[in-house]
This record gives structure tokens, sequence and C-alpha cells, in this order.
């Protein structure tokens, strides 16, 4: 491995995301050295994606059934497992984003902790303790910061949305989950179903 | 007018500025931040403690006239349309802006008081030299072209002739001051039109994206590919316009001309101190307002190519279905628990290698109390040691010291400076080692109630630290006089 690919390579490991305006130096050699990065990384069974027009890079576990050897390798990008709440926020920034997209010439959505609140609140189930309720939510946020699908800004209590939460949660992610809940819903309807 | 039009106007928000409650608040603020001074882009922070100031002298002279809190106000403005509140790129704060709307409602207002002279000539001049123009600049014929420029020069002939038979007419001060008044309105007007070109240019950029967005199919996708042909922004009436007064006042020529000329007309003692000192900045002005506007079409042009290269189109409207069908289910399912969430890769490795560890190690605290400091007599510490592995030339220290005292008429001076003039190279043991300049010609005074942060580079490692020192004042020694009185002090 030549020198040159050793700061990309491991500022990109370290950070997951790595975007354009945290690190311009790094990212100029990112984009310089793309195909270099890709070849080496592709033998740890990594993907580079980088996004020229979003400003942001980041690398991706291999499809497995894409060796042709048939070896496995094992995973070196872990999967999380994330909580509804979590999961339920992340879908609706992702449509938040959309929308801005969409109507505002803004690319930076940025979004305050109350919009947050009031954003997730109406899903999850009513409590009579109301500031039970939104110190959860402060912690499903806190969780989202360590994603990094949120970047708390330098004003206290606002957020901004990452725009790389575009590719992680793409469609494909969103109709695995719609899926999911429809499959619940139906099990849920006739257990109601059973009970009368 | 007609009447539906001037009752769609009612809602505009100039209208519903001057018709607000706390009007006098906003257009004397407002118009003091962003018109008079011609700010654009105001932080918050920046722009809430002035509003605060403000409140707390109006609510000095008529308590309570103002009870809500400056960011309140702030937001209430910005709702009804008076401010634009945006993050500049690259930027966490959030930035203010006065809207087109503001501008007008100002200039209005301005206005409206009588004012004592309102030259008519001049602007009767301009009349007719812009329909010569139009007319003789669209004319085809070249005998007529040829027929007016021979005119003119039969006018200019006339005049060369007058002047040399002595005959020099000047314009009268009436019609000076008449003409210095257009000059200033226009300047002025100009510098508020920029407001509104941006809000133009922002529009039009709305109405491209929704243009796209709301293109059914491959329709939408063709469109995107026009526009993306071509610049738009830039190629709109407003952009083409904007740009062509922008080359205009970026050539220097025309910058110095223009000057040059407000200088000479300023000086002329026919105005007779009614020149405006601030038209002389005009151009500056002029200049930053211009460059402030075409920032934000470059920015506008960016992002909405961004917009259209993103292939994503399709793909955020089957996004917004599945999050919409994903709202639906939840709301349905509501009050279960336990709900399934989504997996997500997330790309970040964390290595930690178990041999990368070290074992355990007690750690010694040392206790620091800075509150038991003891005055010690100087000459009971000796501070050597800790300059033995770096040998500090003291005697260039003094030297340093010497020359500085020599060079300050007052015969004294302080460490700071002469750090600032000498940068450290040795870092700690080198200030440190300016506590011990002695020299019989020097007296040294340490002041521990007043302290000085010094910043000085690292030795032998990349960055810079920084040390709080007593402050130090170093004194010709004048057979003790100076130290004497010094030390009084």
């Amino acid at each position: 491995m030549s020198d040159a690919l050793t700061v990309p390579v491991v500022h990109l490991l370290k950070a997951g995301v790595l975007y354009q305006s945290d690190a311009p130096a790094v990212w100029e050699q990112i984009v310089s050295q793309q195909a270099a990065i890709g070849d080496y990384l592709s033998v740890i069974g990594l993907d580079v994606v980088i996004d020229r027009a979003e400003g942001y890079a980041y690398v991706r576990q291999q499809d497995l059934d894409s060796r042709d050897d048939g070896a496995t390798v094992p995973r070196l990008v872990t999967r999380h497992r994330l909580s509804f709440p979590v999961s339920l926020m992340l879908v609706l920034l992702r449509g938040r984003l959309a929308d801005s997209d969409t109507d505002s010439a803004d690319p930076r959505l940025v979004l305050t902790r109350d919009d947050l609140v009031e954003m997730i609140r109406g899903f999850l189930p009513p409590r009579s303790n109301e500031a039970q309720l939104v110190d959860q939510i402060d912690a499903h946020i806190k969780k989202l910061v360590d994603l990094k699908a949120l970047r708390q800004t330098k004003q206290t209590g606002t957020y901004e949305v990452r725009r790389h939460i575009k590719a992680l949660v793409d469609a494909q992610a969103l109709n695995d989950f719609n899926d999911l809940l429809a499959t619940y819903r139906d099990a849920a309807s006739t257990t109601a179903k059973d009970d009368t | 007018m007609d009447f539906d039009q001037v009752t769609e106007l009612v809602r505009h928000p100039a209208w519903v500025l001057l018709r607000a409650d706390n009007a006098a608040l906003v257009l004397s603020f407002c118009g003091t931040v962003f018109v008079d001074e011609n700010a654009r882009g105001v932080p918050e922070t920046v722009l809430e403690s002035r509003l605060d100031d403000r409140l707390y002298l109006l609510n000095e002279e008529k308590p309570g006239s103002f009870p809500r809190s400056a960011d309140v106000y702030l937001a209430e403005w910005t709702k009804n349309g008076w401010l634009r509140k945006y993050y500049p790129p690259g930027e966490d704060e959030a930035h203010f802006d006065a809207t087109a709307a503001l501008e007008k409602a100002v200039a209005w207002v301005r206005d409206l008081p009588a004012r004592s002279f309102i030259g008519t000539e001049s602007r009767l001049n301009t009349v007719v030299a812009l329909l010569r123009q139009m007319a003789f600049g669209t004319e085809t014929d070249p005998q007529t072209r040829i027929d007016e420029l021979r005119r003119e020069r039969d006018a200019i002939d006339a005049q060369i002739a007058r002047l040399r038979a002595g005959e020099v007419d000047m314009l009268s001060p009436l019609a000076l001051l008449d003409r210095y008044q257009q000059v200033e309105s226009t300047a002025v007007e100009l510098l508020r039109d920029f407001r509104e070109v941006e809000a133009n240019l922002r529009e039009l950029d709305v109405r491209l994206r929704h243009q796209v967005a709301t293109a059914e199919g491959g329709k939408g996708e063709q469109l995107a590919a026009f526009l993306l042909d071509r610049d738009e922004i830039a190629r709109s009436d407003q952009g083409q316009s904007f740009q062509a007064f922008f080359d205009y006042l970026l050539s220097p020529r025309r910058q110095q001309e223009l000057r040059e000329l407000l200088q000479q007309v300023n000086q002329l003692p026919q105005l007779e101190g009614r020149a405006n000192q601030n038209l002389l900045k005009i151009p500056f002005a002029w200049l930053e307002a211009a460059e402030n506007t075409q920032d934000t079409v470059r920015q506008l042009t960016e992002q909405l190519r961004r917009f259209l290269v993103d292939r994503s189109r399709a793909e955020d409207r089957r996004v917004l279905a599945l999050v919409r069908s994903i709202q639906r289910h939840v709301t349905a399912l509501e009050g279960r628990a336990n709900l399934p969430g989504m997996a997500l890769d997330v790309s970040q490795a964390h290595l930690t290698l178990p041999m990368e560890r070290r074992l355990y190690m007690p750690v010694e605290r040392i206790e620091l109390d800075t509150a038991a400091v003891e005055e010690s007599d100087d000459a009971e510490v000796d501070i050597s040691e800790l300059f033995s592995g770096v040998r500090v030339d003291t005697e260039a220290l003094a030297g340093h010291v010497l020359e500085a005292v020599a060079a300050s008429p007052s015969g004294q001076t302080n460490l700071a400076a002469i750090v600032d003039d000498h940068p450290l190279t040795l870092g700690l043991a080198e200030l440190l080692a300016y506590f011990q300049v002695e020299h019989p010609d020097l007296d040294m005074i340490v002041d521990p109630d007043r302290t000085d942060l010094l910043v000085y580079p690292r030795v032998h490692v990349p960055g810079r630290t920084q040390a709080r020192v007593p402050h130090v004042t170093f004194v010709r020694d004048e057979g003790g006089t100076a130290a004497g009185k010094a030390e009084h002090q």
C-alpha cells in the first residue's frame, strides 16, 4: 500500500462518513485516489462510495454473494439493530430531507430539539408522564447523533440532518421496514379478531 | 389601480409592516441595521444583542412598552416576512437579512416627510436623454443617424465657439443641487434594488424546482436536462441585467472615474455644505452589495444544479410514499410495545487490539493548591535546575530588554511586548529566564494582580501553547528612584 493511501483510508475507516466540509484536505486525497482506495478496500471486503455532488464519502460492506470464489468473509462493518423509535425517527428524518429538497434552496436541514420531539411524539405510545417521554426522545436523539445521522450545531438545541442518510436509508431499506410493520399489523389484527 | 389588485396587496409584507403595532420599532431598528449600515447577513447573536440594547433603552424611556424579549421579536419578524433567517453555507449560526418588503417599507416611510426642495429639471433632462437614446438606438436608416450626430456636433461646436468668445455659462447653484439630489436618490435606490434582485432570483429558483418536481415522469427529467444545459438563473432577464451591471462596476477604470467624479462634485462650493459625505462611500457599498448578490446567484445556480443532477427525484417520491405508509402502519399499531426496528450498517471501524492496552498503573495523585503560594524572597529560589537541559542565553535576553527599554520614551517596557518582538524559541525555559534577568541598569517590577496571557510555539513539537504570567514591567534604573517609585504602586 502506497503512502498516499494511508491518510485517506484511515480517515475513511475511522470516520465512517467523511464530509468534504469537515475535512477538505482529506477529501481532496480521497477524490484523487478514488480508484486506488477502492482496490485496496476491496481486499478487506469493503466498497467505498463517493458522492461528489453531496460532498461525502463512506465505506460499505461488499455484497458477500458477489465473491466469485464462494469464500465466506466475516463482516467488517457492524450491522446495528436499531430500536423501533430510533428507526422511526430515522425514517421521518429521511422524509423531511426529501421534503426540504423539494421546497427549499438550502441543502442543509436544521431542526431544533422541539421540532424533533414534535415530529416523533405523536407516533409513540402516549404516556401520562410527558417529561419522561421527552427524556426518552432526548435519548433517541443522542443515539442518532452517535450514528451520525444528526449533527449538533454550534447553537445549542439545534441539529443538522446529515445528508448521507439519503444513501443509508434508501427506498430499499424503507420498503423492508414498511413490510416488516405491515406483517406486524396483520398479526395484530388477526389476534384482535381472535379475541372477539 | 384595480380594486382586487389592491385588496391582494394588503397582504403584502410591506403593507402588513406599516400597519403593525410595533412598526416604529421594526422600521427604526431594521432600517438602521440593514438599510443605513447596509449590512447583509447579520449573525443571530449579534442582531439579538443589538435589539436587546435597543429594547432596553426604549423600555427605560417608557417602561413596559416592549415587554417581550429580543429573540421573540426576531422570530415574529421573520415569520411576517420582514427578515430572512438562513444558514450561510458552512456556518452553524443562523444569519438574518432584510427582505425586499422591509426595504420598501423603510424607503416609503423615509420619503414621507416633505422635502424643502425637489429638483425636477434634472429628471426631465434624464427623461429626454433616455428617449433620445431609445429612438436613436433603434433607428435603422443611416442617414437619420448621421443627421442626429451632425446635430450633436453642431451643438458642441457652438458651445466651443461661445467659450472661445469668453462666454462661460455655468450651472446655477439650484440646478446643481437638483442634479446632486438625483444622483443621491438614484445611488440609494440602486443599492436598495439589490435586495429585490436577490429575492427575485431566489423566487426563480423555487419556481424552477417546482416545475421539475411536479412535472410528470419523463417530462421532469427532460426539463431537468434542459435546465442543466443552460444556466437558467444567470440567463434570466434579471440575471443578465445584473451581470451587466456587475461587469460595469468591476472595471477599475470606471470605478476610478466614478470615485474621482464624486470627489470633485462633493467639493463644489456651490453645494453650500449640502454635500452628502456618505455618497463618497457609495461605490464601495455598491460593490459590496453586488458581490453579495453575485454570491447568491452562484449559490443558487450551484444548488439548483445539485438538485437537478440528483437522480433520486423519482426515488424521493417513492421515499415519501413509503414514509407515509410507515406512518400509517405505526398509527394503526399505536400502543403496541416492542415493535421491531430496522437494521443499519454503520461503516465506522472501531479497532481495539488487546495488546494495545497497557497494564494497570496506579495513578499517583498530585495535590495542587494554588491558594497557599507563599511570598518568597527571590534570592532563595534557585530555578537554574530547570534549565539544566536547555541552555538559555540570559545575556541575550537581557540585551532584548535593555534594547526595548532604551527604545521606549518612558524608559520602561513589559514582558508581553518583549516576547512579541522576540518570539520564544526555547519555550517555557526561556520565558522563565526573563524573570531572572539581572542587570545593573534594570529594575523588574512584578505585579501579581495583573496577568498577561502569552502564546508561544512549542519546542520540538508542532503547535502552540500559552502561559498566564504576572504582569512584569522592566524599568530603567536611575539611581534606584524609578524602582522605588514603582514598588509603591
